[in-house]
């Protein structure tokens, strides 16, 4: 079953570089279009207005993704100091409680900005610059929410069972 | 105790104390206050797309990204290798060299860990092999490393700036000396100690190999330049100047060093991303605290209780130093910016404090917070590359705070350091 094979080293590439290489991406371009920007301002006085605006949704996009990269590989900053000093049983309670935490903050996020979304596109809200609709850009939170909560499942699910985060 | 704002405090701390992320565990004390006291949790997903979607804080991706492709296509060896030349056989040579490149670095660089990261990396091994005690060696440069948030660029006075309206520009140009103060008194220990283990210099370089590694660093020296010249000369705003910096780093790494491959860029396009994410949702999440906070009455109480300690602004602002030093044990700094400035400006205000000397302060007062356990970023980055553990270099890195906090002294009753440089160019 070669092809069999193939989906699933497809299937562990993006499982393993889904976020990273979207943000490796995303990152480029924010940067390219400030470059961009700043190059006809200086060289035709001219503004490009409408690449701060995407660089900023970008940066939400980003903020999400990234995060959820770093939910799958544990580098979100915290106090461990205490907890590494109880029963290895104590650390897996607190360790699903704190997935628990996280996964209901995301998930409120999730559903207010899904209502801000409904409220965008029933009101036909549009972007000050490009005048698109300003739900494309709100997208990344619910979007974001759901992928960080896969991750914290993901990543909860390994530590319980014992494997070091990768 | 009955207070919420108390409450709101307790819970963020306890949560943390737990072993929840910052980000999460001041994300969800925030929430749960905004829902519980009906102070309208609609406004989670606005104000959180609020809290990051700012122009301004474009400028955090786009300096870690300056650093990290600054950093790997070579410019901190080359940097290394310059100093070394130069300082010679004085006593405990590379660790004066360790210093010396921190403060250079840090005027390439906005992010401590990311610092700590690119000079320990050739660094640390370096001093090791000279029969520097790793301990010591990691200590120096995670402390060295805390710097980056001092002297500009620096992610710490963005994050000031956008929360205080203080003009990043003149914060900028405030840490400068300050962050060479700090330098300053670090060398003191890394001397002193040097001297009393032993640890010898290394020979004086030969003028025609300090003219090639000169030539060689040349790009690296002038990216500062580039970068500060720009701000300073009126020609860019910070978050273009980080955009012109990244294309610097490509231009110099493709171009002229030749030593930038696919790989390369896009590991740093990702390592840049995925720190530029943690640090941009705690900031996301932070605000939101903040602004639990502040609708909840908890920070002005805060601040009253702050003012009413004493009538000396001498006496309150050694309090405020305190207290930003235990948090900065516990927290990190973006999250103590959030959580914190909302209950100190009103102080500020009262004592007719000037913002940007009071940006320098704190600053410098979580640099110190990158350093101290248990949560202290640059220790953990440290003590990976040198594979030692929390606890020794924990113990060694002491001295070195020591230095830090007289640096922060000389800050606090000297205002003027701070302030001299942004008033010569007129940022204020």
């Amino acid at each position: 079953m070669e092809c069999g094979a193939e989906v699933r080293t497809v299937w562990q590439w993006l499982n393993e570089n889904f976020e990273e290489a979207l943000c490796a991406g995303m990152l480029l371009c924010m940067a390219a279009l400030a470059f961009l920007n700043i190059l006809t301002r200086y060289l035709t006085n001219f503004s490009l207005a409408f690449s701060e605006e995407i660089e900023v949704s970008l940066l939400v996009y980003l903020t999400m993704l990234g995060s959820a990269a770093a939910f799958k590989r544990g580098i979100h900053l915290g106090l461990v100091f205490l907890v590494r000093r109880l029963p290895r049983s104590a650390q897996r309670w607190l360790e699903a409680g704190s997935a628990a935490l996280a996964i209901g903050l995301f998930a409120a996020l999730c559903w207010f900005s899904l209502r801000q979304i409904q409220d965008e596109i029933a009101m036909a809200t549009t972007s000050e610059a490009l005048a698109i609709p300003q739900w494309w850009y709100t997208l990344g939170l619910p979007l974001g929410s759901l992928i960080i909560a896969a991750r914290i499942i993901q990543a909860t699910r390994r530590a319980l069972r014992g494997a070091a985060p990768s | 105790m009955t207070d919420p704002s108390v409450w709101l405090f307790v819970s963020f701390l306890v949560l943390v104390g737990l072993g929840v992320p910052i980000a999460i565990a001041v994300g969800v004390s925030g929430a749960f206050f905004l829902w519980y006291y009906q102070l309208g949790i609609q406004i989670l997903s606005a104000n959180i797309y609020g809290n990051i979607a700012k122009f301004q804080l474009l400028a955090i991706p786009f300096f870690i990204l300056a650093g990290l492709i600054l950093d790997r296509v070579g410019i901190s060896q080359r940097l290394v290798h310059l100093v070394n030349l130069l300082i010679g056989p004085t006593t405990g040579g590379l660790a004066l060299v360790a210093v010396v490149v921190c403060v250079f670095f840090a005027g390439l660089s906005g992010s401590g860990p990311a610092d700590t990261a690119a000079l320990g990396t050739v660094l640390i091994p370096a001093m090791v092999a000279k029969g520097y005690d790793r301990g010591f060696a990691s200590a120096l440069i995670a402390s060295g490393g805390s710097i980056a948030i001092i002297i500009p660029p620096s992610i710490a006075f963005i994050i000031y700036g956008v929360i205080t309206a203080t003009s990043i520009p003149a914060l900028f140009a405030a840490g400068i000396l300050p962050g060479i103060v700090v330098g300053l008194c670090l060398m003191v220990p890394a001397y002193l100690i040097s001297r009393a283990r032993g640890y010898a210099g290394d020979r004086w370089g030969r003028p025609a190999e300090i003219w090639r590694a000169f030539r060689d660093s040349i790009w690296g020296l002038l990216a500062p330049l580039v970068i500060l010249g720009g701000i300073y000369g009126g020609i860019f705003t910070p978050t273009e100047a980080a955009v012109v910096a990244v294309f610097y780093g490509l231009f110099v790494g493709g171009l002229i060093y030749r030593t930038l491959t696919w790989r390369i860029l896009y590991e740093t396009l990702r390592d840049a991303a995925l720190s530029s994410a943690v640090v941009m949702l705690i900031v996301a999440f932070a605000g939101l605290f903040a602004w639990a906070g502040s609708t909840l009455g908890a920070m002005d109480k805060a601040a009253r209780f702050i003012i009413g300690l004493s009538q000396s602004p001498w006496v309150t602002i050694l309090w405020v130093n305190l207290l930003l030093f235990i948090a900065g044990m516990l927290l990190d700094a973006v999250s103590i910016y959030y959580v914190f400035l909302p209950i100190f400006m009103p102080v500020m205000a009262h004592f007719h404090w000037d913002p940007v000397w009071f940006g320098v302060v704190m600053t410098i007062n979580l640099a110190i917070g990158q350093v101290t356990p248990p949560v202290a970023v640059n220790l953990y980055v440290a003590a990976n590359l040198a594979r030692i553990s929390l606890e020794r270099i924990s113990r060694a890195v002491l001295p070195f705070v020591l230095a830090m906090v007289g640096a922060l002294l000389v800050a606090i009753y000297l205002p003027v350091l701070s302030t001299w440089l942004p008033k010569l160019l007129r940022l204020y």
